[in-house]
């Protein structure tokens, strides 16, 4: 029964391929000699008759595909024995995971009687949604094909409906876009609120105790677990203080170089060799991190008589740093040379150098940008994810030694989601709520950049 | 400012202050240059870091040794049925290999060492060979398979450096009690190996020197419970280094735990030093010599890590040193790396699950996120009015963007994992989320794209009376292609690179086999990498790189292929 959806979705298409060229037939046909007396290229004819006979049946075996298991389910758990369904909800979910995946003929980590009566009901239930799914898109593409074909003639205004189906196309394409952020949101936000239905926000937010090992049962003792953020976001603070530190010198440095001192031959190779900065992917500075970087910075603690580990702050600061760098350089860039060249001619004319004219003209110019580019860059630093989560390490410190390990947000919500999570645990929705943070802060700070770095260009243009 | 300030004249204070102003302009210019030098130095000694540790995984060591396929192991009744055959005692036959080549092997602690220089998982492919070709059995066979990581590590010297060297001074044998041999020759002849030992004594002497004064500074802050038991143990390393050094000078060494370990290879055997004069060494039997006949030229193999701080033992050292003496170890082409899906064991461990893996992925992305983008991109740019809410979707576009890759995982595990029930571990899901992640960066390139595409194309096209979307999709959008192609590739080559979203939706679980579907439970490369750093096994390290400069090299291309397109289609209007 699993397989019969890419067989159906396969006849469709040959069906829609079918119908186009009927259409088109059709309305050659319908013209009779005179092709000019047609109103659409037949093309149109044969489009329009395709998506009638194709589209309604794609979307339901689209939605099917998507939320059949789910219907399947839902049916599943109406038809259950009484005594089955007062299970807590774990098990009963452990249940239908169990008989769906005896139905399918793959292996349960259990079997018992009442789970094998399961399995056939769920399989029957399976068979005959299929079967009425079935049933339904043929009906929608016979009844689709007759409806279109009905009205294809010389005169149909085929073009026009084709055109129109388009532009819906291209409107849905668009809203895309808007339903990511708005599931983004509302996902976030939901498990957030069952997260702070069990813990109180504000000790979320102020908590100075960060330990989400929870009690597996009510009588253990010892693991309350305790979700104070405030480590997290101090580890988080402290990285992406280390890593501007790091990258607004050199990136600031670098564009001002590039911009107003280097010959554009210079710029043409050092700029792109920048931006192989931007490209290497984030686990590979991670890696750099923890085996190069930490244990270099580990050995010259030690010389120097200071304790340290090779996973720290300052090793995943650093390293995010070197990541940022094109950030900052290429955004300040453009902004830098956004300023128009009137203002530099101006200070050169009243005998500043270029040094001068950088310092006291071009830099408070270009400034409301740059602060715009450093936005942007912090709100990556504070997003990122893997140099942390190889460099930085796991024990929640409050500390300001960087030579201590720390966690970051990012961390704590990768540790909290691999391996294996409890179902709607406090230490799973916990994650969430850190995430529904991040996301809210790394928003802002994209919005004020983003607006900031807009008005600004505005501002020369 | 001591001094009374003398009015001077625009002119002269000008004059006297350009130095310090030219000064500073030097300065400033050198700041500029010391910052991409920075910049660009980190990136090479990225690259240099990660090329220089992933090089050596690119080769390994292999055994070829002569393997009886005895059939009592295999299919003692013979049966010849293939359900039978592949439950014969293949690990058993290799381990009979290797005892074959060393029979003077006999406890089961010398055993059971010997046969970890070939680690349990490769009698799978011994016994798919058979299977594959049952006429086999009964023969005898030459088998290859890759030598244990550890052993592959010290071969290659990235355990402890390998030192050799060769002497041509004649030698004595004389028997000692049980497995233990004297070596005599002229005087000095042991001199050299002697002073290196002294050395090395020393050497670590000062190192507990060093440790004791980083105490005793330590002891003017601590409590005096605490600073009682560090006395002592400043004490203990005093007295210890003391002994050290007497050791050192003493006319004949002893060899203890703390030493380096020196092997005497003659006579295709090799003995272990324990006691070293200038004119004799007496040493425990590793492998015995095949005489005992006079010794003409010998070698030595001096390890300076001493046996106890390393994973491989002095005895399985020797073994390796003779199998490759023998030929039976060649360094060759590691193909299992490109041909094998992960493994618990390093040597056979593979990035072709990742790579399949990742190209599944990608698949996904592609096919779910360009038509997405590339139309919602001709909507904003072509069709759309302005107004608040398309402002809306602009703004909204340019802040997800932004949003960190974390978040989408996030939103992939809470939508498409539990509200929908997919997979988990999918290279579909993983395909989705990451699609999620570059449809605003292909909307974004694909608008510059049809911007770029001059007016006077889409009024010429309406002029002979062609429809806003046919001029669209017939007229613009093939002018716009390049850019679009261009803005996709590197938006693709991002998605190749992301890990973090990827973590989230359960793609980083162990996966043995290369993946054969979308919904098949895979991984992708940047996680693999993520998954063997975070390994503690050091063959993993060398691993690690290489599949980073595989994955690095792939990002290369997608990238050299944008710039490439864009050099080849660009239009300047």
């Amino acid at each position: 029964m699993q397989n019969l959806l890419p067989l159906a979705m396969a006849a469709l298409v040959v069906l829609t391929l079918i119908a186009w060229f009927h259409g088109r037939n059709r309305a050659v046909a319908s013209a009779g000699v005179h092709p000019s007396a047609l109103h659409s290229l037949p093309g149109y004819s044969g489009a329009y008759l395709a998506i009638w006979a194709g589209l309604p049946a794609f979307l339901i075996l689209a939605l099917f595909g998507l939320f059949g298991n789910l219907v399947v389910d839902q049916l599943l758990r109406h038809a259950l024995p009484q005594d089955i369904r007062a299970l807590p909800v774990e098990q009963l979910e452990l249940f239908v995971r169990n008989a769906r995946a005896l139905a399918v003929g793959g292996t349960a980590s259990e079997t018992s009687p009442a789970l094998l009566d399961a399995a056939q009901t769920y399989a029957s239930l399976s068979r005959q949604s299929h079967v009425g799914v079935m049933v339904l898109v043929i009906a929608l593409t016979t009844g689709g094909f007759f409806f279109a074909r009905r009205q294809i003639s010389a005169k149909f205004r085929a073009r026009n409906h084709v055109e129109a189906a388009i532009f819906a196309l291209l409107v849905a394409c668009s809203a895309i876009a808007v339903l990511t952020t708005l599931g983004i949101v509302l996902s976030l936000l939901t498990e957030s609120l069952r997260f702070f239905s069990q813990i109180n926000a504000l000790d979320f937010l102020f908590g100075l105790k960060w330990s989400p090992q929870t009690a597996l049962r009510a009588d253990q003792v010892g693991q309350s677990g305790s979700f104070g953020a405030v480590p997290l976001f101090a580890g988080t603070f402290l990285i992406t203080l280390i890593a501007m530190v790091v990258a607004a010198p050199v990136g600031l440095y670098s564009a001002i170089y590039l911009s107003e001192y280097a010959k554009p031959s210079t710029r043409r190779i050092v700029k792109p060799i920048l931006e192989i900065l931007a490209g290497v992917p984030t686990v590979v500075y991670g890696f750099f991190a923890l085996l190069t970087v930490g244990p270099f910075i580990r050995q010259t603690a030690e010389a120097v008589g200071l304790g340290a580990q090779t996973q720290s702050a300052l090793s995943a600061g650093l390293v995010m740093g070197i990541m940022i760098i094109p950030f900052v350089s290429s955004l300040s860039d453009d902004v830098i040379n956004a300023v128009p060249q009137a203002l530099r001619d101006g200070s050169y004319a009243m005998g500043a150098t270029q040094a001068e004219t950088v310092r006291n003209v071009v830099f408070p110019a270009a400034l409301p940008g740059i602060m715009g580019a450093l936005l942007l860059a912090v709100s990556r630093a504070i997003g990122e994810t893997m140099i942390v989560v190889m460099a930085a390490g796991q024990s929640a410190n409050l500390t300001a030694n960087p030579l201590e390990p720390v966690t970051t947000v990012t961390v704590q919500i990768v540790t909290l989601l691999t391996g294996d999570q409890e179902f709607d645990s406090a230490k799973t929705l916990s994650a969430f709520a850190l995430g529904l943070v991040l996301f809210v802060i790394t928003l802002g700070l994209n919005i004020i950049s983003l607006r900031v770095v807009r008005k600004y260009r505005e501002r020369y243009d | 400012m001591t001094e009374p300030v003398k009015p001077l004249s625009t002119k002269v204070r000008i004059a006297a202050s350009l130095p310090r102003r030219y000064r500073a302009e030097q300065r400033f210019r050198l700041y500029g240059r010391a910052a991409i030098v920075l910049a660009i130095s980190a990136l090479a000694l990225l690259l240099f870091s990660v090329g220089a540790q992933g090089f050596s995984a690119f080769s390994i060591y292999r055994f070829n040794l002569p393997l009886h396929l005895d059939a009592k192991l295999i299919d003692p009744k013979g049966t010849e049925d293939p359900a039978i055959i592949a439950k014969g005692r293949y690990r058993k036959l290799i381990q009979q290999a290797l005892s074959d080549a060393f029979p003077d092997v006999r406890s089961r602690k010398d055993k059971r060492q010997l046969y970890a220089l070939s680690t349990g998982l490769n009698s799978v492919s011994l016994r798919n060979r058979v299977v594959e070709d049952p006429s086999l059995i009964g023969t005898a066979i030459r088998y290859t398979a890759p030598l244990s990581d550890d052993l592959d590590l010290y071969l290659k010297g990235e355990i402890t450096q390998r030192h050799f060297t060769n002497e041509a001074t004649p030698l004595t044998i004389d028997q000692g009690p049980a497995k233990i041999l004297t070596l005599s020759g002229s005087p000095d002849t042991f001199s050299a190996i002697m002073d290196q030992l002294r050395r090395s004594r020393h050497k670590a002497a000062t190192r507990l020197d060093a440790q004791a004064a980083k105490l005793r500074e330590n002891l003017q802050t601590a409590t005096a419970e605490v600073a009682k038991i560090q006395t002592t143990r400043i004490e203990e390393l005093a007295t210890k280094a003391d002994t050290m050094r007497k050791d050192a000078n003493a006319a004949t060494l002893t060899l203890g735990a703390n030493d380096p370990s020196i092997l005497l290879g003659f006579h295709k055997g090799f003995i272990k030093a324990t006691e070293i004069s200038p004119h004799s060494l007496s040493g425990k039997v590793l492998r015995p010599p095949t005489s005992m006949q006079d010794v003409q030229n010998w070698r030595v193999l001096r390890l300076d890590l001493p046996e106890r701080a390393r994973r491989v033992s002095d005895q399985q050292a020797v073994w390796a040193e003779s199998l490759l003496q023998a030929g039976f170890l060649k360094r060759s082409f590691n193909a299992v790396f490109f041909t094998n899906a992960d493994s618990r064991e390093p040597e056979l461990a593979g990035i072709a699950g990742a790579m399949v893996g990742s190209i599944l992925t990608l698949l996904a992305t592609m096919l779910a996120a360009v038509p997405i983008g590339i139309l919602a991109a001709i909507y904003l740019e072509e069709f759309a009015p302005k107004n608040r809410l398309t402002d809306f979707i602009e703004v909204n576009i340019n802040n997800l963007a932004a949003v960190p890759s974390i978040i989408f995982g996030l939103l992939g595990l809470a939508v498409f994992l539990n509200m929908f029930h997919m997979p988990r571990s999918a290279p579909l899901v993983g395909g989705l989320v990451l699609a999620l992640m570059t449809l605003p960066v292909i909307i974004i390139a694909s608008r510059a794209a049809i911007k770029a595409v001059p007016p006077s194309i889409r009024e010429a096209a309406l002029g002979v009376g062609a429809s806003k979307t046919q001029t669209v999709f017939d007229h613009v959008l093939p002018l716009a292609a390049p850019g679009i192609l261009t803005g996709t590739i590197i938006g693709l080559a991002r998605a190749l690179g992301e890990t973090a979203p990827l973590l989230m939706i359960g793609m980083v679980a162990f996966i043995a086999d290369i993946p054969k579907s979308l919904s098949s439970p895979a991984t992708a490369m940047p996680v693999q990498i993520y998954l063997w750093a975070s390994s503690a096994e050091r063959s993993w390290e060398s691993r690690t790189a290489a599949a980073i400069i595989i994955l690095l090299l792939l990002m290369i291309v997608l990238n050299l292929t944008a710039v490439f397109l864009r050099h080849k289609f660009e239009r300047r209007w």
